[in-house]
This record gives C-alpha cells, sequence and structure tokens, in this order.
C-alpha cells in the first residue's frame, strides 16, 4: 500500500481508507514520508542508511528522492590530491557544526583504484549537481570523464573534434545551463601551424553538451586563459583568468546558455603570478598570493566592477588579519592545502586541517542524479559503473571533533610587506576555492 | 453570521469539531469542502484521536503570520518523540498541512542524523530484509561509503 500512495491524489485516498482501515502502527511509512525524511538526513547518513533495507536502497534511485534531495544538499568541498608517483585522490570534506565545536567528516577516493583511470593523468575539472568532471592531460590521451561517486558512476565522452596532436590546450570549464538543464564541458585550445612550427595566437573552443555525443566546435577567442585554473562557475557562467597582459580585463567568462566568450570586470590589476578564482555564498572572488599575504577579494555585485572590494588579508599563516567580510556566515578556504574557516560575525580565521598535496579543490554539491540520464549515443558504450572492484580504494572516515579557539587569530594590525618566500613554498599552485556553510 | 464547524472522526471513532476557516488550512480538507460541502463527518481512518487533537490543536493556533515559523518550530520540538512526530508527519501528509509536515521530518531528520544503522531501524519502522551475509556482501561493497 504505501509504495502507491504519492502516486494518488489524497482525497481518493481517505475514499480507499474509509473501505479498507489500515493499523498504521503495522503498516510502513508512506514513501512520500520517507523520501521527505531521509532527504533531509546528512550526506554520510544517507549513504550509511542505503544499507539500511532494500527498499531504501531502490528509495534513493527515485527522481523524486534525487530531485528533493538536490534542492536540500549542502555544499561541501571536495579537495583534488595529486602526488609525483602517487595516485590521485579525490577527498570529500564535509563540515558540521555544532554550538561550540565542529565535525569535519573527510572522506577519499583513490582513484587509481578504478579500472578505467589506471596508466592516466588525471586532473579535476570542476563539479555541479554532483558529478565531476575530470579529465586525462596526458599527450597520448586526451579523454575527459563524467562521474558521479554517490551513484558510483562513470563515463568518458566522446573523442573532441580536434586532436590532441595538434592542439595545446588552453583551459576547462564544466557547468549547467540553466536554460535548458543541459550539462557541459567547454575547452580553450590553441592550434598549431605546421609551416611555421608556431602556434596560433587566436584560441579556438569546443564545447560538449552532455548526452549529445559529441563536441561542436565554437569560435575563436582571442586571449590566453590561466590554465592551472579550471572554470568557476556562477549564474550560468564559467569563469577564468585571463593570463594575457594586454587584455583590459583580467576575468574572462562564458556564457553557458549562449556559448560565448567574454571579458568580464575584475579586480585593480596585480603583479602577483599566483591568482585563483572561487565562489563564496553566491559572489565571485578572486586570491592574489602565493603565500603571505594572502588576499581575497569579492564581487559584492556580480557584473559591477566598482563592488569588487578587498575581502580578506590573511598575513600569516597562525596570526592572521581580517578585514570586512560582513556578510558570510562562515566561509571556508582551502590555501595552500590547509584547509581555513572563517567566521565573520567574531572576525577569526582558524585553521581546520592541513591536508599535504592538496593542489586544488572545487566546492562539491553531492547529489543522487544519475548519469543515466545522458544515456543516449555512444558514450554509453563505454561507461563503467564503479563496482566493487571500482572505487573501493582507501576509505577514510574520519571524525574530528575540535574546540573552537576563536581568540587565537586574533586580528594584529601590521600587515606584513611582500610574499615571503619560505611561505610561498608551502603554498599550492592554484590557490584557493571556497564555500559556506549554513 | 455564525462560523460554520466541521467534524474530524479519527481512527478511533472520536470526534473532533474545528471551524471551518481554520480546518482549510489544510489542503485535503480544502478541497473536499470546496467539491462536496462536506457537510457530513470528514473521516481520517489514519489518524488516531491523540495525533488528531494535536493537528487540531496547530490549526487552532492564533499566531501572526511572521511568528509562524517559529511557532511551528517550537510545536514539533516540545513533541520530541520520534513516534508521535512520525504520526503527525504522516497526519500532516495526508492531510496536506505542508508547514506541520515540513518541520515533523526535519525533527525527525534532526533526532536520527547520528543514529546506528539499528536504531534507524527501529525508529522508522524498517524491517531488515536483508539476512547478515547479504549485510556483510553491502558493508564490504561499500567500503568507500560515497
Amino acid at each position: 500500500m504505501a509504495d502507491f500512495l504519492p502516486h494518488l491524489r489524497l482525497r481518493h485516498l481517505i475514499f480507499v481508507w474509509s473501505r479498507t482501515l489500515i493499523d498504521p502502527s503495522i503498516e510502513a511509512l508512506p514513501t512520500e514520508l520517507m523520501i521527505d525524511i531521509l532527504s533531509r538526513l546528512p550526506m554520510k547518513t544517507i549513504i550509511h542508511c542505503k544499507r539500511v533495507c532494500k527498499k531504501w536502497r531502490n528509495l534513493v534511485l527515485d527522481p523524486s528522492f534525487v530531485n528533493l534531495h538536490l534542492s536540500r544538499s549542502h555544499t561541501t568541498g571536495l579537495l583534488f590530491q595529486q602526488r609525483v608517483f602517487h595516485p590521485e585522490i579525490l577527498k570529500w570534506v564535509e563540515i558540521e557544526e555544532k554550538v561550540d565545536h565542529h565535525h569535519l567528516y573527510t572522506m577519499s577516493l583513490d582513484l587509481n583504484k578504478v579500472p578505467i583511470f589506471r596508466n592516466y593523468a588525471i586532473s579535476q575539472v570542476g563539479s555541479v549537481n554532483g558529478f565531476i568532471c575530470l579529465r586525462d592531460y596526458s599527450l597520448e590521451h586526451d579523454n575527459t570523464f563524467i562521474c558521479n561517486p554517490v551513484t558510483r558512476e562513470i563515463m568518458t565522452i566522446s573523442k573532441p573534434q580536434y586532436h590532441i596532436e595538434d592542439i595545446a590546450i588552453n583551459a576547462y570549464g564544466f557547468g549547467v545551463a540553466s536554460l535548458t538543464g543541459e550539462y557541459k564541458v567547454v575547452r580553450t585550445f590553441r592550434r598549431k601551424i605546421p609551416l611555421m612550427n608556431g602556434w596560433v595566437r587566436g584560441l579556438g573552443s569546443e564545447v560538449y553538451t552532455l548526452g549529445t555525443g559529441q563536441w561542436r566546435r565554437l569560435g575563436q577567442f582571442p586571449y590566453m586563459l590561466n590554465g592551472d585554473n579550471f572554470g568557476v562557475v556562477l549564474n550560468d557562467h564559467c569563469h577564468w583568468i585571463v593570463s594575457d597582459r594586454d587584455a583590459p580585463e583580467k576575468i574572462c567568462r562564458f556564457d553557458l546558455n549562449k556559448e560565448t566568450f567574454q571579458l568580464f570586470p575584475s579586480p585593480p590589476k596585480t603583479t602577483n603570478p599566483s591568482q585563483s578564482l572561487a565562489v563564496l555564498r553566491g559572489s565571485l572572488c578572486k586570491s592574489d598570493g602565493n603565500g603571505f599575504p594572502f588576499t581575497i577579494w569579492v564581487m559584492k555585485e556580480y557584473g559591477i566592477k566598482k563592488s569588487w572590494h578587498k575581502g580578506v588579508v590573511i598575513i600569516e599563516e597562525a596570526l592572521n588579519r581580517i578585514r570586512e567580510l560582513p556578510y558570510y556566515n562562515y566561509g571556508v578556504y582551502l590555501i595552500g592545502g590547509d584547509l581555513f574557516a572563517f567566521y565573520p560575525r567574531s572576525d577569526t580565521i582558524e585553521k581546520l586541517e592541513s591536508f599535504s598535496w592538496s593542489e586544488s579543490g572545487v566546492a562539491y554539491r553531492p547529489s543522487f542524479l544519475t548519469l543515466q540520464n545522458f544515456k543516449s549515443e555512444s558514450e554509453m558504450e563505454r561507461e563503467e559503473h564503479l563496482g566493487s572492484e571500482g572505487l573501493t580504494g582507501t576509505k577514510e572516515l574520519k571524525r574530528m571533533t575540535k574546540k573552537r579557539r576563536r581568540g587565537r587569530f586574533r586580528q594584529r594590525t601590521t600587515i606584513k610587506e611582500e610574499n615571503d618566500d619560505k611561505m610561498r613554498e608551502r603554498c599550492c599552485r592554484r590557490g584557493i576555492f571556497g564555500w559556506s556553510v549554513h | 453570521m455564525s462560523k460554520k464547524t466541521l467534524t474530524l472522526m479519527s481512527k478511533d471513532k472520536q470526534l473532533f469539531n474545528i471551524e471551518e476557516h481554520l480546518a482549510v488550512q489544510s489542503v485535503t480538507i480544502r478541497n473536499m469542502v470546496k467539491e462536496d460541502g462536506a457537510s457530513s463527518v470528514i473521516p481520517l481512518p489514519r489518524v488516531d484521536s491523540e495525533t488528531l487533537a494535536l493537528v487540531i490543536e496547530y490549526l487552532n493556533r492564533q499566531q501572526a503570520p511572521e511568528e509562524d515559523e517559529d511557532y511551528v518550530k517550537k510545536f514539533v520540538d516540545e513533541r520530541g518523540e520520534i513516534p508521535t512526530l512520525l504520526e503527525l508527519a504522516q497526519a500532516a501528509l495526508d492531510l496536506d498541512i505542508k508547514k506541520l509536515m515540513d518541520a515533523a521530518c526535519m525533527k525527525v531528520a534532526d533526532l536520527i542524523k547520528d543514529f546506528t544503522l539499528e536504531e534507524v531501524r527501529e525508529a522508522l519502522r524498517i524491517e531488515n530484509d536483508r539476512t547478515p551475509e547479504e549485510e556483510k556482501a553491502i558493508r564490504d561493497e561499500f567500503q568507500w561509503a560515497f
């Protein structure tokens, strides 16, 4: 009975019930109620609950659960660890705020344990709605993968139009176009000119819509992007830092709906070569600095150049100075492998955890969305489910409880001049990413 | 003009009166009233009298709209027992009272989120439909808990 409850209109139900009396103490809860409760649980609990009974395992595949859960899913962090001669590891970090402390949950996925990733050099492209886009950056292959570690699915998307021998990849991005609901991978590249043995300055670009089975060529975009950073998605646009010196603005965005590139207002110019973008509490942020001082710029109003302002300036690792950042409750930053939480109300920053070799991170909103939705053409032939032989690698569920020491990192008044080389060494190439905890 | 009163009947055949303009916060009742005037007794064969009394207490609240969120939160907080909350959530689902259902489900989720597997089963009246062998196989399979 409970299984078909949500499919009937309620007044019909009452009609039915008046004839067949059901005792709720014996009967299982209605599916709709189960779905509602389940979708409100933290991700780790839901995954845990899949084991509770077969019914729940099927429940998490139900589209009504998947959509309800996504609408309630909180953003967490996904760190990508890359080491020379070591496997790539994805590390999922969820922070649960309690009254006087926080729990930090981390879980690791060893990508080397996944058969199709073996022998590839994998890097992260981005994540949206629980899907993670990865690419193989080795010269022999030119593969792009979409993966959902929660549903344990992975697929290789079709080969691009241009061959890797003829091009040099510049920048990658992954996002969803809200008008159509289409998931898109976009990349820019330079092309070789065979006769001159050089590169064309103008950049080519191509886009892949999940489910269509082929890359489409887009127009040229005349500026070099900072390819170390994958595109940061906000407001239906994918953003990169422009590395060309003569570009009037230092940020470029790609419209995921219209599929066009465009320069975008950037904060005041900096000579610092290490810059990165992030989205924090709905605002585009840009970091300057490879070590300390480390500055985070915030674009308060999207698209308004004047709204860029200095958010956070961190001068040293342990003694931090925070400047105005009034409208965040709680932000999390990854700086050089160290994860910081920032509490604007008390104007304090706290180091949550040090992840050695964390090169990059993305905000990750776990979901139960299935890649089966893109089951259309040839790509599915190459789909492999992450079975028990798949991502079974290292599991590490770490539960950390730390007392917050809010006073410890109280602000100091002097800002240290320029970068400290020693600090610089300790920092990663790819700067920050951030997410907010609600 | 006197206010119209509706009569609701619980599973155990107890009758409850409630003014119509308050009862129609329930979308289910509103639709019934619209369709046939619901002059007779409205049977609620899945809701026991204790739960129905709670629902009626909620429907009879005299809160200003801006305090409503806090009220419903407090209302479920005061009934912090999981079985009571589940009954309440189920009644709210049947009667289509969204706010009450949301609050009750949220409270249940809050209470069970740190439970063990066995406790979750018990709290949500789920039968274990797996054999110990199956359970072990699944545990092995889910060694990475993503």
